[in-house]
């Protein structure tokens, strides 16, 4: 299915740890080598084999830099080379393309991408902010994350119609899968009236919960999957840039997608999307499950709207006619989305989904398994939309 | 902030003396840059740099439009306000549409949340912020309701 003489790489392993919002007694050297270890042990192999590595992280919970070293020297894996990259929640799809392209060229057959959020280590909230944004005139002028996401949701909701149940709806759904998802971490089950209530705890019911977490996804050559025997899942990424002041989401005259856009879409996914479906050989119809990144519920219906599974303006509509549910038209966060699996930042926003997308197509996703999964997306954003990933996981014959 | 510490501990470098400093135009009178070959205006200043829009490198100095129009809002009196900021809630914080087409985040202050509308007329007006790093109090613009 993928494109012609386009290089190939495949997903071997994943793993991600365990439901948390402290793991106190761990540190994040160990916490990282128990989820690599546990993926490398799925397919037989040994830390040995693993040639290059990358991990994801930021420093809103560690506060040492360039930590690439320190993680090659936790997982047992020095001289080898090892990367680190800072980035904020989509970090695991920078890491994912940097050891994609390695693997693609024939430099190094085996390769490693580590994630870590580890906000008991050092949840400094003012760290939050200046991940990424611009600084000086958000940040500094007391401007958060938090303040694009709510902005950025009113821009979607007034441009189409939307309301608090549009957004009641996502979440509904997301718990649904969550309850059947023991790696979820809020497995809980409110009422509509519960999710549509526009206070402070109906807000926090829609939108996303924080998590502990360490992930890691295993990228391997085509021969390496042939010789391991696994099921070959095929694994395309790549991602693209919008401006990191919010002001600059408007009308950017920078590049001919962004000229006209607002923050009620995601053009900058849409270029991403177009790239990976390329290389994938596939298009968005395609797609039989999805997972995307909804620190607000209005943030992932402009993803699937990024990723053209839904037209412009119809993914409120797409999620409160069932399209996302186990039998609609795209299934999607399976896993909980960040309502109920939990938001994690550059330890797994967008490795998460990779793992929730391998399971899905193995045919190991319990109660939430969506039936003949043979396409899968995901999309995690950094930065506030200001760095966008997609990725596509799909799986393949020889040869094919 | 609380009783033991009723001011923000500046730890960041997005506190630090020299930031604010190099950005005091931004900050007390939206002074953005221009690009001398193409006309496009950008805030924030992009002087050093490059126009996105035609790779000219010749910026000038551009005031941006002190008064506009209210795109979206937020009543922000949940989550996580950043440090310092709780005490002060509920803040309304802003995107706005200048008068020249650009676009800000702003938060609107000498205000109640009730009075708060889309497309409610607005002006620059210079405001407190918070304490940078050596301790000195930072001013920066906010906006207010243009009342008739």
């Amino acid at each position: 299915m993928a494109q012609p003489g386009f290089p190939k790489v495949y997903l071997a392993s994943a793993s991600v740890s365990t439901p948390s919002r402290s793991v106190l007694g761990t540190s994040w050297r160990q916490y990282i080598s128990q989820v690599g270890l546990d993926a490398l042990n799925k397919i037989g192999l040994n830390i040995k084999d693993v040639e290059i590595g990358a991990i994801s992280y930021n420093e809103r919970n560690i506060t040492e830099g360039a930590v690439g070293c320190v993680a090659a020297d936790a997982m047992g894996m020095i001289p080898q080379p090892f990367i680190s990259i800072s980035q904020a929640c989509c970090g695991g799809g920078l890491c994912t393309d940097t050891i994609w392209n390695y693997i693609a060229t024939g430099r190094y057959r085996i390769g490693m991408v580590l994630g870590i959020n580890k906000p008991d280590n050092y949840d400094f909230r003012d760290a939050m902010g200046p991940i990424g944004n611009y600084a000086d005139y958000d940040y500094m002028l007391g401007f958060s994350h938090e303040n694009y996401g709510y902005l950025r949701s009113e821009s979607y909701k007034t441009r189409f119609g939307y309301d608090e149940k549009a957004g009641a709806a996502w979440a509904k759904q997301c718990y649904w899968y969550g309850r059947r998802n023991p790696l979820a971490l809020r497995q809980i089950d409110p009422s509509d009236e519960e999710l549509e209530a526009e206070d402070t705890a109906g807000y926090r019911l829609r939108t996303a919960t924080g998590r502990n977490l360490a992930s890691c996804l295993i990228l391997v050559s085509e021969q390496v999957a042939i010789d391991l025997k696994i099921p070959l899942l095929q694994l395309n990424v790549a991602f693209r840039t919008r401006p990191p002041y919010l002001g600059n989401h408007y009308n950017y005259s920078g590049h001919p997608a962004l000229a006209h856009a607002n923050p009620s879409e995601q053009p900058t996914l849409a270029l991403a999307a177009a790239e990976v479906y390329r290389n994938a050989g596939i298009t968005a119809a395609n797609v039989d499950v999805a997972q995307v990144h909804d620190l607000s519920p209005f943030e992932g219906m402009e993803a699937l709207e990024g990723l053209g599974i839904v037209p412009l303006g119809q993914a409120g509509r797409f999620v409160m006619e069932g399209g996302t549910a186990i039998d609609g038209r795209c299934p999607t966060n399976t896993d909980g989305g960040a309502p109920s699996f939990a938001h994690s930042s550059a330890g797994g926003d967008f490795s998460s989904k990779i793992f929730e997308n391998y399971l899905q197509l193995l045919g190991q996703a319990g109660e939430r398994q969506v039936k003949n999964v043979r396409v899968t997306a995901a999309q995690a954003y950094g930065s506030h939309h200001s760095m966008e990933v997609a990725a596509v996981l799909q799986r393949v014959e020889v040869g094919r | 902030m609380n009783d033991q510490f009723p001011e923000i501990l500046p730890r960041l470098e997005s506190y630090g003396t020299m930031r604010t400093w190099r950005e005091r135009m931004g900050r007390y009178r939206l002074v953005g840059s221009r690009c001398k070959t193409c006309g496009e205006k950008w805030f924030p200043r992009r002087d050093g740099l490059n126009c996105p829009h035609c790779s000219g490198v010749d910026m000038e100095v551009y005031e941006c439009s002190h008064t506009g129009v209210i795109e979206q809002f937020q009543i922000e009196n949940m989550g996580y306000p950043v440090m310092s900021y709780g005490d002060w809630s509920p803040r309304i914080v802003a995107t706005i549409l200048l008068d020249d087409g650009i676009t800000i985040l702003s938060e609107i202050v000498d205000a109640i949340p009730d009075e708060i509308t889309r497309g409610a007329r607005v002006k620059m007006v210079l405001r407190k912020q918070k304490r940078e790093e050596t301790g000195g109090w930072m001013y920066g613009f906010m906006f207010t309701l243009v009342r008739e």
